[in-house]
């Protein structure tokens, strides 16, 4: 089943006489249970297409489907439910709340949901053990390193099981060895039997994690490979 | 999402200190300056407010607040006296003097001169001697901050006894009395009328106002009208004629505009460090706002956030402003300068709905930026 369905996808940016054109007729179907990456150089708009898929950015052109649902025909307030019951989020720069404990920041999505804090609280720390943060889940983001941090955002972006994980560049702030076990642990906690798991990286050392690998170069996808195998003029570190 | 809010504003203890900041001292200012202000100007009606024997002051058709006297002759009390409605009129003199002590000190006082039979006008609140004080001969009653301003080394009370002496006439000061501080801040004295207008220099007329009581059920307006009609003085009800003489004050001087600049500023300033820095916590928090749109939090509960952060503010800002404005009227209570201040309900009221302008004008700024936050912020390196 695919969790995620593009169509023609265009986007564009600025007024009319001064328009940059930044994605160009893209088609692409995510998968659920795979752990699809969108790789490519800096400025190619695999970002913008991580928006867009993620219903946080309305394209200029074309239509995207999410579990079933045509998000670039929602309202704003229906994509906003779908992001916060369907989707779970992890950010380059992790944007935990710095005031609320680790246990706290990745109960998020339960909270924006209506659940109480204490009580969300108490289920994210479950999350969070099954990460090895559970002796860290009381700390503050400034009392935990980068690593840390990231996994605090991986409980966040699961802790209300969603059917599609989208990541922006999850190791682009981390060390080699962190970056590894992150990607580990992301590959273990979130990719599964009916989830999607979206990553948008130029780290060529997390490719041997994926599942299926869409190269984009200036707007286009320019590439698509499975099961290790990397889109031509690709390499793995 | 009210607990996470809450977290937020404490979470960031600098910037909340700042914000609570802003709008305590705006509170604090705006609601001292404008408590000293009412109280500065009921000063200038309180030699009117406190006579309450009076319904109606009739006096010269020139005169245009209490401190302004203008004398009429004798005959005027008995055509009060003969005007339908009247139950009864007495004479009340006001004038200044010197006040020469036995050790040669001068002070210029302020003497009122208060019927011989009835006393109507002598104070109420005596703090050594009573009104039988004044009955006897040669005397003079001090207000105690009168006392004060004229032996500042001495407790006022130890100069009941005192002989001293007024344009060459001898005086006993015979009881110090409590009597709302007024405008003019020479020493006030009271003497019975006979004894005040022998006390001052000689003129043709000497009678200040005369005091007039209605009949039971009679319309005091009417009254004054009546009185006009009849006598050709001008006669106004008590509280007329006290918010006439704070009026003169207020269009006259320069005190409502320099009270006013002050009052403006406190506002300015405390709307100023309170928006920006309300404006400059959200601006910061931009992000993390994008974040939670993001993840799913709606426009609505980010509004209620930051609508919580900013009533939270206002409340404890408003509470330690208001604490302030009241601790410092309290520790004054007891000096001279401020004798009578005080923080009128009114003052709270509207210092509440200046503040709550204050907070509204700070998130109405920062909501813009909230509401216009693109969730994809978040994926912005």
């Amino acid at each position: 089943m695919s969790a995620v369905i593009a169509r023609d996808i265009e986007m564009a940016f600025g007024s009319n006489g001064l328009k940059t054109q930044v994605l160009f007729d893209i088609d692409l179907e995510i998968a659920s249970g795979e752990l699809t990456m969108l790789v490519g150089p800096s400025g190619c708009g695999k970002t913008t297409l991580l928006s867009i898929l993620s219903g946080t950015l309305k394209p200029t052109g074309g239509d995207v489907e999410v579990m079933g649902n045509v998000i670039t025909r929602m309202k704003d307030s229906e994509k906003v439910i779908l992001r916060r019951r369907c989707i779970g989020f992890i950010f380059q720069q992790y944007n935990l709340l710095p005031a609320l404990t680790a246990a706290e920041n990745a109960a998020m999505a339960l909270v924006a949901d209506g659940m109480p804090l204490k009580q969300a609280a108490e289920k994210a720390r479950a999350v969070l053990e099954t990460l090895g943060m559970g002796p860290h889940a009381d700390k503050l983001p400034r009392m935990l390193s980068g690593g840390q941090q990231q996994r605090v955002a991986i409980a966040r972006a699961i802790v209300h099981e969603p059917d599609l994980v989208v990541c922006d560049e999850p190791t682009a702030a981390l060390d080699a060895e962190t970056g590894r076990q992150v990607m580990e642990l992301l590959k273990e906690a979130a990719a599964g039997p009916g989830r999607a798991v979206l990553v948008v990286t130029h780290d060529n050392r997390i490719y041997r994690y994926a599942d299926r690998i869409v190269a984009m170069e200036d707007g286009r996808i320019v590439g698509d490979s499975r099961l290790g195998t990397l889109p031509e003029g690709l390499h793995a570190h | 999402m009210r607990s996470v809010a809450l977290k937020m504003l404490l979470g960031d203890s600098a910037k909340y200190l700042a914000l609570v900041f802003g709008v305590a001292f705006a509170t604090l200012l705006m609601s001292q300056q404008v408590s000293i202000f009412i109280g500065l100007m009921t000063r200038t009606a309180n030699q009117v407010l406190d006579v309450r024997e009076a319904d109606i002051w009739v006096m010269d058709p020139r005169v245009r607040y209490v401190d302004e006297v203008e004398p009429l002759p004798d005959a005027a009390l008995g055509r009060v006296r003969s005007v339908e409605g009247v139950e009864w009129a007495a004479p009340l003199f006001k004038g200044n003097a010197i006040f020469r002590t036995r050790d040669g000190l001068i002070n210029q006082i302020n003497i009122l001169g208060v019927d011989d039979e009835t006393l109507v006008g002598a104070p109420r609140t005596w703090l050594a001697g009573d009104l039988e004080a004044l009955r006897q001969p040669n005397s003079i009653v001090f207000d105690k901050e009168g006392a004060t301003l004229i032996w500042p080394d001495d407790d006022p009370l130890s100069k009941v006894g005192t002989e001293a002496e007024i344009n060459d006439r001898r005086v006993v000061v015979t009881g110090i009395a409590n009597t709302a501080p007024s405008f003019i801040t020479f020493p006030l004295a009271y003497a019975r009328y006979s004894e005040a207008i022998r006390f001052t220099p000689p003129q043709r007329n000497k009678m200040s106002f005369v005091l007039v009581r209605a009949r039971d059920g009679v319309d005091h307006e009417a009254l004054a009208e009546r009185i006009e009609t009849q006598t050709g003085y001008q006669a106004l009800t008590w509280d007329s004629f006290a918010w006439r003489s704070v009026q003169y004050y207020l269009t006259r001087t320069g005190i409502p505009v320099n009270f006013g600049i002050t009052v403006m500023l406190g506002f300015i300033v405390g709307a100023a460090v309170t928006a920006q820095t309300f404006y400059l916590f959200v601006i910061e928090n931009l992000r993390q706002f994008g974040a939670l749109k993001a993840i799913g939090a709606t426009n609505g509960q980010i509004t209620g956030m930051v609508l919580l952060q900013a009533g939270v503010v206002g409340l404890i800002g408003y509470g330690l402003g208001m604490g302030g404005a009241a601790a410092f009227f309290t520790f004054v209570r007891g000096t001279a300068a401020l004798e009578g201040f005080y923080l009128p309900w009114q003052v709270l009221v509207g210092t509440g709905v200046v503040v709550f302008l204050i907070i509204l004008i700070s998130v109405l700024g920062s909501l813009t930026k909230v509401f216009r936050v693109d969730p994809a912020i978040v994926f912005r390196g």
